[in-house]
């Protein structure tokens, strides 16, 4: 918990592969989550700070001028903790303030990062994890190695995260996530998670911070994973709100979590606490709403739990009742033939976690509303082993994921390494944002259109039927290819050079200046060859 | 014989105005002293039963207020109906966002859409930046319906969106709800766009070009 060990680098000597399996058990890493996270995000002891940290002490940083984004901060730490973790509002105040401080800390000292609307969420995670000395350095290193591309001047970055999720998901599920894109160009639904890590949806800290723990074992592309395990365990409600014809609905539905719980808890007693703290969006009601019927039942590893509609889970409401309407509407009347059959597994057969038919013994009802449908229960600890199966299926070097033809080589995907003398220095991490178009690589005029979403009703049409074979063009995905090659093969070159680093001392300050210059350099000479290549290539 | 029309609604305007606490008192009737921020998009409805027995159902999207989430505006404005533009009066410079919203709209949304201006947080009229001539004036000008409205006393809530109910053509056919939402906005079929003859009731509105 504190740092007394006086260790070189980290205090916390760990092997990857441990912590990647403790990130997956129960309760994630639990008692050691301080010193962990601490070495997952290579924050250096106090000790070390000055010889790993020789540009800017902290002290100078805090009274510098202020940051553009310090008003947005404002109102959002203003109403930050909404869910947790107290009610009293005085207290809320105290903890708001220095949510606030702290982020402004961060900022006044990268003052080339931009604040999104989110990160509060995000170091609000860290806040209530770390003790004082830690956080700040934690939400910095957090900040300009995982969460970076995200925090330059516009969402191209999680939107192009959201084109990697939608490979995935038509990898995954090609019926599944065609019908997603029949609601949705692209899985807008998913935003949230992607760009707060999970953090601005969890329903309590412990979830929260057992997702940090997953995702922060894994490199930052990992999010994209998760977000995939999430919107597939939600398959049956979605079938059914398409029945509906509820193009909102199902957006509400999926950028909700579904219920979650930590496998060989009291369940019935966490499920009462997460509702009793939640006051938040109506998507969340739909959780809550649909608690009132809840099992007891044994739980077993590694299982999926799905809702099998049978016993007074029966449905008798529809799913817009609970998100405001007052209105009754008519029900599905085959819901229960549809929850029986468990979704997202045709494709994972063989390695997928097989889902079971849970007998549902209604224990208690939270609410005095009729029978719901239920969400799907699952343990925290199959939906991310159900991400990991995802990775190891289809990673981010699969063909038909391609991530190096979407994210450019300064992304964070492609920066990150778990060998931290290979990460960019902190300053250099810093300046990357400065380049979006070595974040993103261009994407090609008909697909920007269409993640634009920018068509009326009948080209909309027109386009969703044309979707999915021009999807998978082939001399397209070649283009794509040969264009990443391009782009890979000058990243190389400014990573050769920038491989000075870690020579230690003077010499690494030196290096870094240069690389820095040049990788300015390479990044305009790519930015104007890359133009006139992609023309030459799509005319 | 009652009808039953579907329209999509968008929120728009700068961060912490209050957009969705006044979504939460339109649709529960609730108010949170502490309303987290919006990321992305939140989607809710709620119907409204006007006089002579016609429902509208509301699909509402709320969108998030920063600045750097506006590209995403459009996907929610572009087939919306209407759009309640609001400002905060106790913040002049919500208003000015405000406007520059109203301009994209006009440029960029259906020209049919009916949009509504909306001062929120009127229970803090101790507060008060912008008055409530300047702001129907500006209205007046753009040709908007305008309103005042408390989300967390609840006033003028209801009457700006049984207003926007109100003056939306009810000539849509009644079908609009069963499925074909998904695809596109059914209901917007039978947009009049000469609104001046649906215009009726609510508060200070004005014809819509």
């Amino acid at each position: 918990m504190n740092e007394e060990k006086p260790d070189d680098e980290t205090s916390f000597n760990f092997d990857w592969n441990d912590v990647r399996v403790k990130s997956l058990s129960a309760g994630g890493f639990g008692p050691q989550r301080i010193e962990i996270w601490k070495a997952l995000l290579n924050v250096p002891d106090a000790e070390s700070n000055v010889l790993t940290e020789p540009t800017t002490s902290e002290t100078d940083t805090r009274s510098v001028e202020e940051h553009a984004d310090e008003r947005q901060i404002k109102l959002d730490t203003d109403r930050s903790f909404v869910l947790y973790p107290v009610d009293d509002s005085s207290e809320k105040e105290l903890l708001q303030h220095q949510l606030h401080e702290l982020i402004v800390e961060v900022f006044r000292k990268r003052r080339q990062l931009s604040y999104f609307q989110g990160y509060h969420d995000i170091v609000s995670v860290l806040y209530l994890t770390l003790p004082k000395e830690l956080r700040f350095i934690s939400a910095e290193k957090m900040s300009l190695h995982r969460l970076r591309d995200s925090m330059g001047s516009s969402l191209e970055p999680v939107l192009a995260l959201l084109r990697v999720l939608q490979r995935l998901l038509s990898l995954a599920d090609p019926n599944y996530s065609e019908l997603l894109e029949r609601n949705s160009p692209l899985p807008y639904y998913a935003l949230s998670n992607l760009l707060t890590l999970f953090s601005h949806d969890m329903p309590t800290l412990p979830l929260a911070q057992h997702v940090f723990d997953y995702l922060l074992a894994r490199p930052p592309i990992a999010c994209v994973y998760l977000a995939a395990a999430v919107l597939l365990s939600r398959r049956a409600e979605v079938e059914l709100l398409e029945q509906e014809g509820e193009e909102g609905m199902i957006h509400s539905l999926l950028s909700s979590m579904p219920e979650l719980f930590e496998e060989g808890e009291d369940y019935t007693h966490a499920v009462i606490d997460d509702i009793d703290d939640s006051i938040k969006e109506d998507t969340d009601d739909i959780l809550s709403g649909l608690d009132s019927s809840l099992s007891d039942a044994p739980l077993s590893d590694s299982i999926l739990f799905y809702p099998t509609g049978q016993g007074s889970a029966a449905v008798d409401e529809p799913l817009s009742v609970i998100l405001g309407s007052s209105k009754q509407e008519t029900l599905i009347p085959d819901i229960l033939e549809k929850y029986e059959d468990p979704p997202g597994d045709a494709e994972l057969v063989s390695e997928s976690p097989k889902p079971i038919a849970q007998e549902v013994t209604p224990s208690r009802s939270l609410t005095p509303t009729p029978p719901l449908p239920r969400r799907p229960r699952i343990s925290m600890t199959s939906l991310l082993q159900h991400a990991d199966l995802l990775y190891e299926l289809y990673p981010p070097e699969h063909p038909s994921i391609a991530l190096d033809t979407i994210m450019g080589p300064q992304s964070v995907v492609f920066t990150w390494s778990q060998d931290s003398s290979l990460l960019p220095e902190d300053d250099e991490a810093e300046l990357m944002v400065a380049h979006p178009e070595l974040i993103v690589l261009p994407i090609k005029e008909e697909e920007d259109g269409e993640t634009k979403g920018a068509s009326h009703k009948d080209e909309k049409c027109h386009r969703r039927r044309l979707h999915k074979s021009r999807r998978l063009i082939p001399l397209r995905r070649k283009t794509m290819v040969a264009s990443a090659v391009l782009v890979l093969g000058i990243a190389v070159a400014v990573y050769g050079t920038g491989g000075f680093r870690g020579a230690g001392g003077d010499m690494h300050r030196h290096g870094h200046r240069e690389w820095r210059s040049l990788t300015r350099f390479v990044g305009a000479i790519f930015v104007g060859a890359g133009e006139r290549f992609f023309d030459s290539i799509w005319g | 014989m009652s009808k039953q029309f579907q329209f999509k609604l968008v929120l728009l305007g700068e961060s912490a105005v209050g957009k969705s606490s006044l979504v939460l008192r339109f649709v529960k009737d609730q108010f949170d002293d502490y309303r987290e921020s919006t990321i992305g998009a939140a989607f809710l409805t709620q119907t409204v039963s006007l006089d002579d027995g016609t429902t509208v159902k509301f699909e509402i999207w709320d969108t998030a207020g920063q600045e750097r989430y506006k590209s995403l505006a459009p996907m929610y404005y572009r087939n919306a109906n209407c759009a309640v533009v609001v400002y905060d009066i106790t913040q002049t410079a919500s208003l000015e966002k405000a406007k520059s919203w109203i301009r994209e709209l006009q440029r960029q949304a259906d020209p049919s859409i009916v949009i509504a201006l909306c001062g929120n947080k009127s229970d803090l009229a101790a507060r008060r930046q912008v008055t409530q001539e300047e702001a129907q004036k500006y209205a007046e000008e753009e040709g908007l319906m305008w309103g005042e409205t408390s989300a967390k006393s609840g006033e003028g809530v209801s009457d700006i969106f049984t207003a926007i109910a109100k003056k939306l053509p009810l000539t849509a056919p009644p079908s609009a709800r069963a499925g074909g939402a998904r695809t596109g906005p059914a209901a917007r079929t039978g947009v009049d766009l000469n609104k001046q003859t649906n215009a009726q009731g609510g508060q200070n509105e004005q014809c819509n070009c």
